[in-house]
């Protein structure tokens, strides 16, 4: 199969499924299964007499109307995918934008976390009236989560830009995904724009958590402290997490990164009247 | 004998398709080439209605998909490989008997019983 029939294949599939409302994975999905269906449909009837484009025009034709096809596989979409869609954003938007998007989604998830472990704690020992006070009035838990967490999450999303930004440059994910985490991981390392930016990242991250870690701990300190012992004294803990948030933004960039690839792939594909 | 398409076919589709899983799992290509076989090629479905039947049957958990690892020279494009669950042979059980009991209502009224 040459490429000229391999993009009229894809056509056929996407004019069914670029309508769709659903999530940039899911109609992903869709289209790599789709597409794998029509190319044996297609070698099935290039078996026959004909030539490549009537083969191709009965490969159409049992594939089916795109608009009937369009409305089945929104149906069968799942009201939870919305969700998907939501946190995916749309697909081919700006960076800024998706940046924005997850550090608010990211901080009204640390909150409700917060809130299920706050809850929880209540219900394992009920709170006395000091520990209310302190709770509820933001001396112990607003510094931490309205002052801390904001760095914290635009850190974080600073570096998974840095790393999409770095793994855009490559060649397609497509593979590497089915590789598996830790080989997907090790392949990514190879490039050597991603390895700057995860090294980057981490050093970055790591300079954020440990200035964050001094400033939690100021008022504490004894008079005369050496903050820079302070801060060698931390380093495991600090870098743990930093190497822990490397990894995780890497799993975010990655998919971000594929999606934005796979969108670039599928929507210059101009579709044109059906066959 | 007139093809029997989509619109009779509405309905049925998603019993068919657990029934031909029941012989072991398959993709979609595949599951349409067993149900053409038992249709004795009279069934006439659009393929592209076929995968909307077989994500809902997924969703409502009667058949599990698991991608396969070869591509067979499809250049990035695989295939989903759909096994029957025990919810989706519980669901064509009852679906069985459902017919049984339609093909013998309507057997009855039409005066051709099965």
């Amino acid at each position: 199969m040459n490429d000229t029939t391999r993009i009229q294949l894809k056509t056929i599939v996407e004019r069914a499924v670029r309508p769709v409302r659903a999530s940039s994975s899911r109609k992903q999905k869709m289209r790599e299964e789709l597409l794998a269906h029509v190319s044996g449909v297609y070698e099935e009837e290039s078996a026959k007499p004909g030539g490549d484009q009537a083969a191709l025009e009965r490969t159409a034709l049992r594939f089916g109307n795109p608009a009937e096809v369009t409305n089945q596989l929104e149906e069968s979409v799942p009201v939870g995918d919305g969700l998907l869609q939501f946190w995916e954003g749309r697909p081919g938007e700006s960076k800024w934008r998706g940046a924005f998007r997850f550090i608010w989604v990211g901080a009204a998830v640390c909150l409700a976390l917060l809130g299920i472990a706050l809850f929880a704690a209540g219900l394992v020992r009920a709170w006395s009236r000091e520990e209310l006070l302190a709770v509820s009035s933001g001396r112990d838990f607003l510094p931490l989560w309205v002052f801390q967490m904001p760095f914290v999450l635009a850190g974080f999303t600073l570096v998974m830009c840095w790393m999409e930004r770095s793994l855009r440059g490559g060649p397609p994910l497509g593979d590497r995904r089915r590789t598996g985490l830790i080989r997907s991981f090790a392949s990514a390392w190879a490039e050597p724009a991603t390895r700057v930016a995860m090294t980057g990242g981490g050093l970055c991250l790591f300079a954020l958590f440990t200035l964050l870690h001094i400033s939690a701990n100021w008022p504490a300190q004894p008079t005369g402290r050496d903050y820079l012992a302070m801060s060698l004294a931390v380093a495991p803990f600090t870098g743990g997490w930093a190497a822990a948030s490397v990894f995780c933004a890497w799993i975010f960039a990655r998919s971000a990164a594929e999606r934005r690839w796979h969108h670039a792939e599928w929507s210059s594909l101009p579709l044109g009247p059906s066959l | 004998m007139e093809p029997i398409n989509g619109d009779k076919l509405r309905g049925h589709l998603e019993a068919m398709l657990l029934s031909t899983l029941e012989r072991g799992g398959a993709h979609g290509l595949e599951i349409l080439h067993r149900l053409e076989e038992a249709g004795c090629g009279l069934l006439r479905l659009k393929e592209g209605s076929l995968y909307p039947a077989l994500y809902r049957l997924e969703a409502a958990d009667e058949v599990k998909a698991v991608w396969e690892t070869e591509t067979h020279g499809r250049k990035g494009a695989r295939r989903r490989i759909y096994t029957l669950t025990a919810k989706g042979q519980r669901k064509l059980d009852a679906g069985r008997v459902e017919w049984r009991q339609f093909v013998k209502v309507l057997g009855g009224i039409l005066g051709a019983s099965a």
